[in-house]
């Protein structure tokens, strides 16, 4: 990474080859639209480039990548003063189609969807919590140090979050 | 450990981040607490679903994308590194960000202050009727000036009539009725010190000859001393040869002042 910051633009290529992929879902998962979260990883791993300062030189990479993708999402949230999450669907939808769906796969599709929007109905700071330790599959000890807090703190408040999914499941679903 | 805080580990559970000998402690109250047992299978059912909502892939384009970013930033990087290169960059930057509406407007605006005020100002015609215009009120100040002065030369007070002899000074043409004015009051004034001052401003006027005339005119009346040597004086000062004459006249009186006469006889001498 100390290269990067001297400037070798090569290395930033390796390491959006290594990490664009998994900031493109984080930050999919956050927004629910495609387009948006491709222009952001672009604009990201650019201002990594120019801004290399803000690297301190020690931690991961990782770590300051989550640290800048936060940033812009949440600026983007208050942009757009929270309109309801418009998610897009196509993939879904596609994959749909493509198959040759038996009963059971369509219960599945249903309970996906269902589980869907009882995530768009967290908050924010829950809803990332579930994207970061589930889908971007980070450890404790690593979400702590994105979000500035503790490990323990981490645990008690994805046990929280994770009910309070639940209950918003079972509440759609009933 | 009370359920709640086994609760609190489900997610620990889940994310295999417990070691060996908690996460047994935990199976073995699960395999007790049917309460616990059924939370722990609803939270591990979300958990699981969650893990099949469809992650969508990045485009391909956006890789393709990335490398030209970053060719165009190396292109920049270069051009940084000679100053002109970097001031093309940061207009070029300025440019487009932010400049293009306000500069829009800017120049909008002058564009109608100049189609304006070349409407407004229609050259010419406003300047000569503006000149017009001074030389009219410059005229009527002078005529009232002069009104004023005429009047004031009847005030009763010496010293206003003093004053009224100064304005001379400012009248720009001064015409008959005020060179009358001012030889009635040299000749019939009865305070010397106006007729004093009434002399000097006729000597001021000396470019019309009419005044010159009425200068050496007017020596024949002069009674008071003082008004004959200032006289005299004044027509050495210009060089008024007609009035030799009427000087050596004015000699032959048999009043005369004796130092009088002694300087106007040194005046004579001066003009012959």
């Amino acid at each position: 990474m100390l290269k990067v910051k001297n400037g070798d633009i090569g290395k930033m290529g390796m390491l959006y080859e290594r990490y664009h992929r998994q900031l493109y879902r984080f930050l999919f998962n956050m927004t629910r639209q495609r387009e948006l979260s491709e222009d952001m990883v672009q604009n990201i791993f650019l201002r990594m480039l120019k801004y290399p300062g803000g690297f301190m030189g020690f931690g991961e990479f990782k770590m300051w990548m989550y640290h800048i993708a936060r940033n812009a999402v949440y600026d983007h949230f208050r942009k757009v003063k929270r309109t309801p999450a418009h998610s897009d669907l196509t993939n879904y939808e596609e994959r749909i189609e493509g198959e040759q769906s038996s009963d059971a796969r369509m219960e599945k599709e249903e309970e996906i969807k269902t589980l869907e929007t009882a995530m768009g109905k967290l908050s924010d700071e829950n809803r990332e919590l579930l994207i970061l330790c589930r889908f971007q599959e980070l450890k404790y000890n690593e979400i702590a140090k994105i979000l500035n807090t503790t490990e323990g703190a981490i645990k008690v408040r994805v046990h929280r979050a994770l009910n309070q999914l639940k209950s918003n499941y079972l509440k759609i679903e009933n | 450990m009370e359920c709640k805080e086994y609760r609190e580990q489900f997610p620990l559970l889940l994310t295999d981040a417990l070691d060996q000998p908690q996460r047994s402690e935990i199976e073995r109250h699960l395999a007790g607490c049917a309460d616990c047992r059924k939370e722990f299978e609803a939270a591990q059912k979300i958990w699981d679903l969650m893990g099949e909502i469809p992650q969508p892939e990045p485009s391909e384009a956006m890789r393709t994308n990335f490398d030209s970013i970053l060719a165009n930033y190396k292109e920049e990087l270069i051009a940084r590194k000679n100053p002109i290169g970097e001031w093309i960059i940061k207009l070029r930057e300025y440019w487009s960000m932010q400049a293009q509406p306000r500069l829009a407007f800017s120049l909008l605006l002058v564009a109608v202050g100049l189609i304006g005020g070349y409407l407004l100002h229609q050259p010419g015609q406003s300047a000569i009727s503006y000149n017009r215009q001074i030389d009219s009120l410059s005229s009527q100040v002078s005529e009232i000036k002069q009104v004023m002065m005429l009047s004031l030369l009847q005030d009763p007070s010496a010293s206003q009539r003093i004053r009224a002899v100064s304005y001379t000074d400012d009248l720009s043409n001064v015409d008959l009725k005020v060179i009358d004015a001012l030889f009635t009051t040299l000749d019939e004034d009865p305070n010397v010190n106006v007729r004093l001052a009434t002399l000097e401003a006729l000597v001021k006027l000396s470019n019309e000859p009419r005044v010159r005339e009425g200068l050496v005119r007017s020596i024949d009346l002069q009674e008071s001393p003082i008004m004959q040597s200032a006289i005299a004086d004044a027509m050495v000062k210009l060089q008024e040869k007609s009035s030799v004459k009427s000087l050596q006249k004015l000699l032959s009186k048999k009043n005369l002042n004796p130092m009088v006469k002694i300087n106007i006889e040194k005046s004579v001498k001066k003009l012959i």
